[in-house]
């Protein structure tokens, strides 16, 4: 082997070991592995090595990528890419929600071209009606922080459409948008999740549970993210012997339920792992709430 | 076996525990599922299940189970187990199979619970091992890893306490470094199959909100841990990061699209389509 830092420590594999193994013509990946072991212990080289490869690849194929090839028709528009996300906001009973924006370069360091954002805010009632909106911009390396009591006359519970757009061309900073949800002593965060993938789709639905002694302690945030009425089917699975619950319900264009799991299924916490589903005929952005005795939350999105 | 089969495993996953009053990690997995969404069908072998409990930077107890597979049915298509949350340590959850039956090694899967008696239960998502899609698309565009969470937070008239929690699974030991600004740095040693806990209190001001960057000379498992501020036992919410993307604002686009997406825009800036 080759001296220098190794990529692989567990069997001292370098960058230039695995550059003049495939410099010798018929190298593959397999035969990389097979003579020096590389990557076949900790694993944990494997994204250094997809590197290294990556760049053995362009070095060898010296392809030139132009807007136009990347057309493929021969126009070179360019346009800003925005991006549109959505979640479920809580203002009631003593609850606050925040939206918090960065936009700062990787590490801190500027240097990389990140430019400003404006954002949208667009709040919804559960009904489906808008009830707040909040127009700003974020500065690059700087951030932001949304207090929804600030874009509402009265408390009250709904969902939201959060709209990204850039002022410039350039990069993208941290801008994945965290959405902190509180009450008296607590607060838990979740990421938005693209507008656009809200999902009724086959393996998208469904999401473990187990409640809290006799009683599940669950709730699912659903969001018809259509413009047409939607039925829902909120099922209850118990995998060990297979027994189902089911109850249907209709939601209305543009609106938002909290489901208490509670009341659709009584007496249905078992002690063990349960599985809860949602199908939809139209698109709906999901969220599970496990609600605490301390009144605390923890909140996650349905899987995409 | 079909010619696009060409792993014989699946990405391990990883689930974090930590110190709760009394509380367990409950895992499940759906079996059937996984082979639904990852073999080829039909498959006929044998599918090896092999569940480490790693705590102080050895295995503390180890389960392999087989099950057998025919046309892709198998008898006991789910799986689920309890491991105490009363210490740092980690799950690490293998899939193999006897042949190469798996089209891709990178597993989406559910999550994993963890159950607190008289006090409830929150999800926890489980990181993979390797191999991760979107970390590696990273790393090709932005040459480090890097993850972000904007929310860091922590307030103590409100108790509200925030830590990350960083799983080493490889046979190095990682540095990490977490950054709140361009001055305000923390730097951390987590061992070899090691589970390290920081608390943002060092990081970040009281009752102040700032975005957590955290990178390493290895790419590390990480988790966002909310609790109470006065005690870290009482977890609340547990969530994953997000890599810093850094991609680009502008891409290039059809005429036709051009025109449709700037009436959109339109429309929308001035409140006439939601």
């Amino acid at each position: 082997m080759t001296t220098g830092k190794p990529l692989c420590f567990c069997f001292n594999v370098t960058k230039a070991d695995v550059l003049a193994h495939f410099s010798e013509g018929a190298g593959t990946y397999e035969s990389l592995v097979e003579k020096t072991k590389i990557g076949t212990k900790c694993t944990a080289c494997l994204l250094d090595l997809d590197l290294v490869l990556d760049e053995l690849h362009q070095a060898r194929n010296s392809a030139i990528i132009s807007d136009h090839e990347e057309t493929g028709s021969g126009y070179t528009i360019r346009q800003a890419v925005d991006f549109t996300d959505s979640g479920f906001f809580m203002m009631e009973n003593g609850m606050s929600t925040r939206v918090r924006l960065s936009n700062f370069s990787q590490l801190y360091r500027p240097g990389a071209q990140i430019v400003p954002f404006r954002f949208d805010l667009i709040l919804l009632s559960e009904a489906g009606r808008v009830i707040g909106r909040l127009v700003g911009d974020i500065d690059k390396e700087s951030d932001v922080t949304i207090d929804f009591s600030d874009c509402l006359d009265a408390p009250a519970n709904g969902w939201f459409l959060l709209n990204l757009f850039p002022l410039a061309e350039g990069y993208f900073g941290t801008l994945r948008p965290q959405v902190a949800i509180g009450g008296a002593g607590w607060c838990a965060t979740y990421h938005t999740q693209p507008h656009m993938m809200a999902s009724m789709g086959k393996y998208r639905h469904e999401v473990v549970l187990m409640g809290n002694g006799s009683r599940l302690a669950t709730s699912i945030s659903v969001i018809n993210t259509s413009r047409r009425p939607t039925n829902l089917t909120v099922s209850l699975r118990n995998p060990s012997d297979g027994s189902r619950r089911s109850e249907k319900l209709e939601l209305h264009s543009m609106a938002s339920r909290i489901l208490d799991l509670d009341a659709l299924f009584p007496q249905a916490a078992a002690g063990e792992p349960l599985f809860v589903s949602v199908r939809s005929d139209q698109p709906t952005r999901k969220h599970i709430i496990n609600t605490h005795t301390d009144g605390s939350w923890s909140v996650d999105h349905f899987p995409n | 076996m079909g010619n696009s089969a060409t792993f014989h495993y699946l990405t391990p996953l990883l689930f974090p525990l930590m110190p709760t009053h009394g509380g367990s990690l409950v895992i499940g997995l759906d079996l059937k599922k996984i082979l639904d969404i990852r073999a080829i069908a039909g498959f006929t072998g044998i599918v090896t299940l092999d569940c480490a409990v790693i705590r102080d930077g050895a295995v503390g107890s180890r389960e392999t189970l087989e099950f057998e597979v025919r046309d892709g049915n198998l008898d006991e298509a789910y799986f689920w187990r309890r491991y105490p949350a009363d210490g740092l340590g980690y799950v690490e959850i293998s899939i193999t199979a006897d042949q190469r039956i798996f089209t891709r090694i990178d597993l989406p899967v559910g999550y994993g619970l963890l159950t607190i008696p008289d006090y409830g239960t929150v999800t926890v998502i489980p990181d993979a091992k390797f191999a991760r899609p979107i970390i590696i698309e990273q790393m090709q565009a932005t040459k480090t890893f890097c993850l972000v969470h904007s929310a860091g937070h922590w307030d103590s008239r409100e108790g509200c306490g925030n830590s990350f929690l960083f799983v080493n699974p490889y046979e190095q030991d990682i540095v990490i470094t977490l950054q709140t600004g361009p001055d305000r740095k923390l730097r951390q040693k987590v061992p070899v199959r090691q589970v390290v806990r920081v608390s943002v209190d060092s990081l970040l001001k009281d009752g102040e909100w700032r975005c957590v960057m955290i990178t390493g000379n290895n790419r590390i498992p990480v988790w966002d841990i909310r609790h109470q501020s006065g005690d870290s036992r009482t977890v609340n919410s547990i969530d994953h990061l997000d890599v810093f993307r850094g991609g680009r604002t502008h891409g290039p686009t059809k005429p036709v699209q051009y025109v449709k997406t700037g009436i959109r825009r339109f429309l929308r800036r001035h409140g006439i389509i939601v």
